[in-house]
């Protein structure tokens, strides 16, 4: 399976199959609800590489992730679009799109025995917009 | 073993052996109860598998299960009429509905080693409604 990330903002920055390596997708209410409750939030989980360019192309985009996910709440770019898609074998499984996406939390870790570095971005959509999220899939990919 | 899904609402959500992995039922009511308590709770915990639809057949049911968990409370479409099946040697071992299900966590997993992603479904029964449930099994499965 490979996987794309496309966040729309003031800059456009895109993750493709090299760099993602997981991808976890989660809607959920508080566990002990009694009905279904209005407290729905729901969450995308992406862990990956961070690529060194070697070969003198550009540096992949995990840097302008950093510098998002450091943007102060009042400004509105906190806010982002993002998109995610899942492709395996030419299909589009799932194509999750967050039209106001913020972001949790993102680490990056480096070790002195590997070659890349790793991230994990959790980001959520803004509580009051969860009826705006769409989730699409079961058609083909188009191959650039 | 294998399991069966089916939920029906605004639309039929249906998934069928090939998919489902595990399934869990669950009565709960507090567990520092000093007698039986009427704070009874009753959930189903669904793992499975997503599957992409490699040679042009439709894609599995489990987006509608997604979409399903993105409903909010105030419309009442997310409550729906679920229904699980666990079935082995052509017997049905339980059948278990739930007339007022609603989604409580919905998780996807997608790995890029894997050719197919899982998901974590687990819903429950509308607690005033908890004697709607019905609890079935031990009968044949007419295929």
């Amino acid at each position: 399976m490979g996987f794309t990330l496309k966040v729309e903002g003031p800059e456009l920055i895109e993750l493709g199959l090299e760099s993602i390596r997981t991808v976890q997708f989660e809607s959920d209410i508080p566990i002990d609800s009694n009905a279904r409750s209005k407290d729905l939030g729901s969450t995308v989980i992406l862990t990956g590489k961070i690529l060194t360019a070697v070969d003198g192309e550009d540096a992949d985009a995990t840097r302008k992730i950093g510098l998002w996910s450091l943007v102060p709440a009042e400004r509105a770019d906190s806010y982002r679009k993002a998109t995610v898609e899942v492709i395996a074998a030419d299909q589009v499984v799932r194509k999750f799109y967050y039209p106001n996406a913020f972001v949790v939390d993102y680490t990056e870790s480096y070790d002195d025995t590997e070659g890349v570095g790793t991230f994990t971005l959790v980001f959520k959509q803004k509580k009051d917009k969860i009826s705006t999220i769409t989730i699409e899939g079961g058609y083909g990919a188009t191959t650039a | 073993m294998g399991f069966r899904l089916k939920i029906e609402g605004a639309e039929l959500i249906e998934l069928g052996l090939e998919s489902i992995l595990t399934a869990e039922f669950k009565t709960d009511t507090p567990d520092d109860s000093n007698a039986r308590s009427t704070d009874l709770g009753v959930t189903a915990h669904l793992t499975g598998k997503i599957l992409a639809a490699v040679d042009g057949e439709n894609a599995d049911d489990t987006m509608k299960v997604a979409r399903w968990s993105l409903v909010p409370a105030e419309n009442s479409d997310c409550y729906r009429k679920a229904t699980v099946e666990v079935i082995s040697a052509s017997q049905v071992v339980r059948r278990i509905h739930f007339p007022n299900a609603f989604c409580v966590d919905y998780v996807e997993k997608f790995g890029d080693t894997e050719g197919v992603g899982t998901f974590s479904l687990l819903l429950k029964q509308k607690k005033d409604k908890t004697p709607n449930l019905k609890f079935e099994g031990g009968f044949g499965d007419a295929v």
